[in-house]
Order: structure tokens, then sequence, then C-alpha cells
């Protein structure tokens, strides 16, 4: 298991085209991936789910990985996050 | 594509009243004519090659003049050998005098029953779908829940077999591979089967099937108008397809713009249902109802709530 936590730089937050973002390069990998946003789990790879969470810019959320390539996950999401804007 | 007076006539149910040995004559203008300024004497913009239609206004006028002016100006009206025809509404009979300067002059001349507004709406309407700008499209089209949608997709992406489901599940097939598109006007495209595939539709391993004899009269439609663009793509990993459809993807068809959306298909997943649901979302918009605008917004609020 491997785990980041991550603020929201984006000023609209995880908003839909963000979201999609983060869904796709989570679909890239096979590990099981969560985001954890206010005590709150959802399915990274899941559109609905991520943009549920409603997650304000400024605000910590925690992307948790389970699997075989957790760790290249976690590392690829979060230069994807920082590429697009995301996260700092 | 020709249009000659003869296939007015069929189309129509026109009485000759002369002239059946110029019927081959082609139709080279979709305007109708009704020469009533020229009865009156003024020849200076008279559109000779357009079909001139006679009402009653015409023909009571042409009863008020005098014999000599009646012959003059009905020989100068009928001196152009491209005028295709001169069609009488209402069931108009001319008098002996017209028909007699008709003959000499070699002019057609037509009787309508109908009325003339009417007659000349359908006519106008009629002579539109040959001169109106067309093209040929490739792909399935299908009338579905009232919105004409085109599926395109490469080739054993599996377009006819959507097809075949969607109309068991009672859409109706408008033409299969080969669709003739109709511009009626600038930002109206209508498309139709060639004669040939009309009703019939090739599913590979059956053959050509049908679809009018195995479905009913319910299951095939003629024409439609053309409002939705699905093109059946491969699900590719990496190609990045609208999560939400806020994205407004178009495609012109010789000069109007059609909706298009994207539909990433992979085995096992129903093509129809997807596509049928598109079908109905756009008609969802048509009445004002965007549910992926709706959703946006209450994101934007959600978010906004959690600042």
């Amino acid at each position: 298991m491997a785990q980041v936590t991550i603020t929201i730089t984006d000023p609209s937050g995880i908003h839909a085209r963000p979201a999609t973002v983060l869904v796709n390069a989570a679909g890239q990998y096979t590990s099981d991936l969560k985001l954890e946003y206010n005590g709150n789990q959802v399915n990274l790879k899941s559109i609905m789910g991520v943009m549920s969470l409603a997650v304000p810019t400024g605000a910590d959320v925690t992307i948790i990985a389970e699997g075989d390539d957790a760790e290249a996950a976690i590392a690829g999401i979060a230069s994807v996050m920082k590429d697009q804007g995301l996260a700092q | 594509m020709n249009v000659t007076v003869q296939d007015i006539i069929e189309k129509f149910k026109l009485t000759i009243l002369n002239g059946k040995e110029h019927v081959e004559k082609a139709v080279l203008d979709e305007s109708l004519s009704r020469p009533a300024l020229e009865l009156a004497g003024y020849f200076e913009f008279y559109p000779s090659d357009r079909i001139q239609v006679f009402g009653l206004k015409e023909m009571t006028f042409l009863s008020s003049l005098d014999l000599e002016t009646k012959k003059e100006r009905l020989r100068k009206l009928f001196a152009d050998v491209k005028t295709p025809c001169f069609i009488m509404t209402r069931g108009l009979i001319p008098d002996e005098t017209f028909l007699e300067i008709a003959r000499e002059m070699e002019a057609t001349i037509l009787q309508s029953q109908q009325t003339t507004t009417f007659f000349m709406g359908n006519l106008v309407n009629y002579l539109n779908d040959f001169f109106a700008p067309r093209t040929d499209l490739h792909g399935v089209m299908l009338d579905i829940k009232g919105v004409g949608v085109l599926i395109v997709g490469e080739s054993s992406v599996g377009k006819s077999e959507a097809a075949l489901e969607l109309i068991t599940r009672g859409h109706q097939l408008v033409s299969d591979d080969r669709i003739i598109a109709i511009e009626k006007e600038p930002g109206l495209v209508v498309g139709q089967a060639p004669k040939l595939l009309e009703n019939m539709i090739e599913i590979r391993g059956v053959g050509v099937v049908n679809v009018l004899s195995m479905y009913g009269a319910g299951a095939v439609r003629k024409r439609k108008r053309l409002e939705l663009i699905v093109e059946l793509v491969d699900w590719t990993k990496g190609l990045e397809y609208d999560r939400i459809g806020l994205s407004e993807h178009k495609q012109t068809i010789l000069n109007t713009e059609v909706q298009k959306i994207m539909l990433p298909v992979r085995p096992g997943r129903s093509v129809a249902l997807l596509i049928e649901s598109a079908a109905l979302n756009h008609r969802l918009r048509g009445v004002g109802i965007n549910s992926a605008q709706e959703f946006i917004d209450r994101l934007t609020n959600q978010i906004k709530g959690n600042e």
C-alpha cells in the first residue's frame, strides 16, 4: 500500500475537467485506487464518485493505492496533477 | 438529378389539357411564377424558364381582356420553349381562345384540382428535393424516438448489428450503408435511402434482410431529419471521451452543422442501448433540459459550499 496527501490548487477545485484528468490517470494502473477527502473515501477510477466529494481549492486530499503498481500509481498520478495545474 | 414535366404530372395527378408531346421537357428552375403582371402587359422581368401557375386571379383577369389583347399577351407568355409548362389550379378550365393559342405556340397546359396556394406549396416542396444540395453519407440512419440518428464508424465496428437491435427495440430504419442527405434549407438536412436500398439492411452472416417484411410497417421510415451523428469508436485506453457530456462536437454536412457524439464500444457493451440513450438525451436537450449542465451547476455549488 502506498499513499500521498496532496493540496488541491486548481481554483475551481476538483471540478468536472480536473476530475476527468484524475480518473483517466488512475485508469492507467491496475492497483486499487482511492481518493479520500474529509473522511470520505471514493474509488479514484470512477468519475461520479470523485466529483461527489466536491473538493474545493486549498483542500487536502489523500490518494491511497493498493496493488502491484501502487508506488508507480501514486507517483504517476501526483505528477499528472502537477502537470495539469491541479496541485503543486 | 433531372425532373421533367412528366414527373410532375405523375406526382400531382395533373390533367393534360394541351401539349402532351412536350412533357419530357426538363424543369430547370425550382421556383414558380404566377404570371399576373405579364397578363397585365408587363413582361420586363418575365421569368419564362419557370413553371407558370394560373390561379383564379389570373384566369379572372384574363377573361376581362378584349380578344386581341388576350391573344397577344398569351402568345408572349407562351413564346419561350424553355417554359416547362403552364398549370391551372382549382380545376380551372381555360377558354377556347387560350387553348387555341396554346396549340399554336405548342405550350403544355396542365390542370390541378388543388387550390393555388396549397398546390404551389406542394410543388415547391417537391421541386426543392431535386434542386437542393445533396451528398452521400456512409453509415446507418434510424429514427430513434423521433430523433434522426446517423450511426457511423469504421466497418465491422457493428453499425448494422446495432441498427438491427434498435429496430427490434421499436425504432425505425431510414437507410443502411448509404444515405442520401438532402439539404432542404441551411440548417435542415434530411436523410433518405437510395431507392434500391429502401427497407433493406445487411447483416453479416445472415445476408440482406427486408426490415419491412420482417418487422412490419412500423420498423421503417422513408425520410427523416438528421439531428445527431453517433460515431462508434473502439474502446481504446488513453483516448479521452467526454465523461460529462458538456463538450459539443459538430460535423458539417453540406452547409449544416449536426451534433456529433463519440461512443466508445467494446464487446459486451450494449451499443443499441447506448445509442438510444444518446438520442433521448439529445431530445431532452431539445426541450431545454441539459442534464450535464444541471449536474455541473450542482457540483459548482457544492464545491463552493465546501470552501
